[in-house]
């Protein structure tokens, strides 16, 4: 998944991934980057009047391909179950689940096959207690609210 | 992307996802910057739409490969990034007039 910020650690270090197409690129750029909260250019941005919740927060430009990445760092709870960030249960994973345990009724005991059916098995029936799953994007959402906060903790407070 | 021409083609879902981008998915494109500037500090601004609809971006990434910043205008800058596109502005060092910049964008989903 090409996405800027892998991970943030209680200190505000950050490493992130440039997610950078250039015109004549067939690939993002990739090049990882590891910087502090601190950094100078990690600031909130926003012209004049925008409110907090609509504010970014950008990345030092990449030194690869010179793109500077900015964040949306916060998001409404109707945001947060977009269709990318949220999969339901559907007719067609219920279908899978059916599937699934028709192939594991039919396998040969002590196979691989079959254990990975079960795995299967056992992630579907999560997936449907809990009504849906949450998307990589989520997590990379959450990451995103969690170096607001660490900003604003640090003294960087949006315009 | 193809697009189908004739009837009876399949739709592909990689077309599909161009207008609701799925998780991992990323949305390149380009834009421009220009204005005049009656004052130093003032704001020249675009709002770009995405073609993505429905689908919360996480990130925007921004260059000026194709008009570098001209002599009076400050880099780019981006605010309002939501499921139908960004803010992209800038703003003036200086009196001037036809200050401009401009360069590719990546939105990631």
């Amino acid at each position: 998944m090409e996405v800027a910020i892998q991970s943030i650690d209680t200190e505000g270090n950050l490493i992130w991934k440039c997610p950078h197409w250039s015109e004549e690129a067939d690939k993002p750029c990739g090049q990882t980057h590891q910087h502090h909260i601190g950094h100078e250019h990690i600031q909130w941005h926003g012209s004049p009047g925008t409110k907090q919740e609509h504010q970014t927060v950008s990345l030092p430009p990449c030194s690869a391909c010179g793109a500077q990445t900015f964040l949306k760092v916060s998001f409404t709870e109707k945001e947060l179950q977009a269709s990318n960030m949220w999969l339901a249960w559907t007719s067609e994973r219920a279908q899978a689940l059916l599937d699934a345990q028709k192939a594991y009724a039919e396998a040969e005991d002590g196979t691989t096959h079959k254990t990975m059916l079960q795995s299967q098995i056992q992630q579907l029936q999560a997936i449907k207690q809990a009504g849906g799953l949450h998307t990589d994007s989520h997590a990379m959402a959450l990451r995103h609210i969690e170096l607001a906060r660490q900003l604003i903790q640090s003294g960087k407070t949006p315009k | 992307m193809s697009l189908p021409a004739v009837a009876g083609n399949t739709l592909l879902a990689a077309d599909l996802y161009q207008l609701c981008q799925p998780s991992g998915g990323q949305e390149k494109g380009k834009y421009f910057l220009e204005g005049n500037f009656y004052v130093s500090g003032a704001y020249c601004t675009c709002f770009i739409p995405s073609l993505s609809r429905g689908s919360t971006p996480i990130s925007l990434s921004i260059d000026t490969a194709d008009n570098a910043p001209t002599s009076h205008l400050n880099a780019p800058s981006n605010d309002h990034l939501t499921a139908s596109g960004f803010h992209i502005y800038s703003t003036s060092t200086a009196i001037s007039a036809n200050e401009y910049c401009g360069g590719n964008y990546t939105i990631s989903y």
